[in-house]
């Protein structure tokens, strides 16, 4: 099921740059609390903003992540950030940025840091905890898309392109 | 969690496929018409697990690591109440996925983790058997029944069948993280005829990988 749900959102975009991980990999993931992510969600400008909640034991969400990296790579140019948030435990880590340095993942992911149940009922108490978790945020900050599972390239384009085009009208 | 309800302007619904949906707290058990096999080569039917306090479903598989750090927890718990709630751990999952989904795979587990509840009792691991039957759905009947997403993925029904807890096993997958025990204090209170105090929580796993309906 998709929900569409409009409202002020809450996490931040990835911008593109190449911090020094604590592995000495491109890609660095910083821990974050649902609310520290909406913090910095709100403090974007960007005009679309998505995020993707993901983990490394997740068959759909490593299946997902190429066509998630594409689109970005396709689409950083018009205003499209990203932002990777890890659902895998702080522990982990360090396997969480090899999975993403093997996906060529050079810019800024997210990790939680806060106990499943209350990170998933203040990121959205509708989200019932499946994975991959998406969103998409306009530039205002107001959620305008929450779905569940795993999307194809196409799929993504055209929930990107719908809302960077509405965007423009407004 | 108030800043971000009061962000929320207004909520559609739209659908990228056909998902199934899930049973809720005061549904009465979903019937299911095709009885499981169990690790053990016995078949079992869901609705005669039932005991005298209610029924135990938990949905869980072999290979997921969020299963794997919850499993002990959960056969510990499983075992302790099985006299009075009925138990029943279930594998939906497809083995076409995952090889590890397997009923070999199921028996290994199974193994695993009778040793696991014996030694907590500090009995003789060497002849332990699970003490609560592990079936495979092998339509995923069960699963779509329920509504169930993923493993692990708990429902406790009371004894008149109806749906009295859902979610998780505990508040943290991290053992040692662990504050609140919340199946354990559904069952509690399910065993103890009290109202279940926290009847609803979000489990958080792998995600069911469903077989097809005629398999």
């Amino acid at each position: 099921m998709l929900g569409i749900i409009s409202g002020i959102g809450f996490f931040l975009v990835s911008p593109r740059v190449n911090q020094i991980s604590r592995f000495d990999l491109p890609v660095s993931v910083e821990f974050v609390t649902a609310s520290s992510l909406r913090n910095k969600l709100l403090n974007s400008a960007a005009p679309l903003k998505l995020v993707n909640m993901w983990a490394t034991w997740c068959a759909p969400c490593v299946a997902e992540m190429p066509h998630l990296l594409k689109l970005y790579k396709n689409y950083r140019d018009r205003g499209v950030e990203l932002y990777l948030v890890s659902m895998d435990l702080k522990e982990e880590v360090r396997n969480v940025e090899k999975f993403l340095d093997d996906q060529g993942v050079d810019f800024v992911t997210y990790l939680k840091d806060q106990k499943d149940n209350d990170f998933i009922n203040e990121v959205n108490p509708d989200w019932s905890g499946g994975l991959p978790a998406s969103m998409i945020f306009d530039a205002k900050g107001e959620m305008k898309n929450f779905w569940i599972g795993d999307l194809s390239y196409e799929d993504f384009e055209k929930e990107v392109l719908r809302y960077l085009e509405s965007g423009k009208s407004q | 969690m108030k800043i971000l309800s009061s962000f929320m302007l207004l909520s559609l619904v739209l659908s990228f496929g056909p998902r199934t949906l899930a049973i809720n707290l005061g549904d009465k058990m979903p019937a299911v018409s095709s009885s499981m096999k169990g690790i053990d080569g016995k078949m079992y039917n869901l609705a005669s697990q039932k005991k005298s306090k209610g029924t135990l479903v938990a949905f869980t598989c072999n290979h997921c690591p969020y299963v794997k750090m919850w499993e002990d927890r959960l056969a510990i718990l499983s075992d302790e109440f099985k006299d009075q709630v009925g138990v029943i751990h279930i594998n939906s999952n497809d083995p076409e996925g995952n090889p590890l989904d397997n009923f070999e795979g199921m028996q290994k587990r199974g193994a695993h983790l009778a040793k696991v509840v014996a030694e907590h009792k500090g009995q003789s691991t060497k002849s332990a058997g699970l003490s609560y039957p592990y079936v495979v759905d092998d339509n995923s009947e069960a699963a779509r029944a329920f509504g169930a997403e993923k493993t692990p993925e708990i429902f406790l029904f009371d004894a008149e069948g109806i749906l009295v807890y859902k979610g998780a096993v505990d508040d943290s997958a991290d053992p040692k993280d662990v504050k609140e025990q919340w199946l354990r204090m559904a069952l509690s209170d399910l065993v103890a005829g009290r109202k279940i105090a926290k009847a609803s929580t979000k489990a958080v796993g792998c995600g069911i990988r469903f077989r097809s309906k005629d398999s």
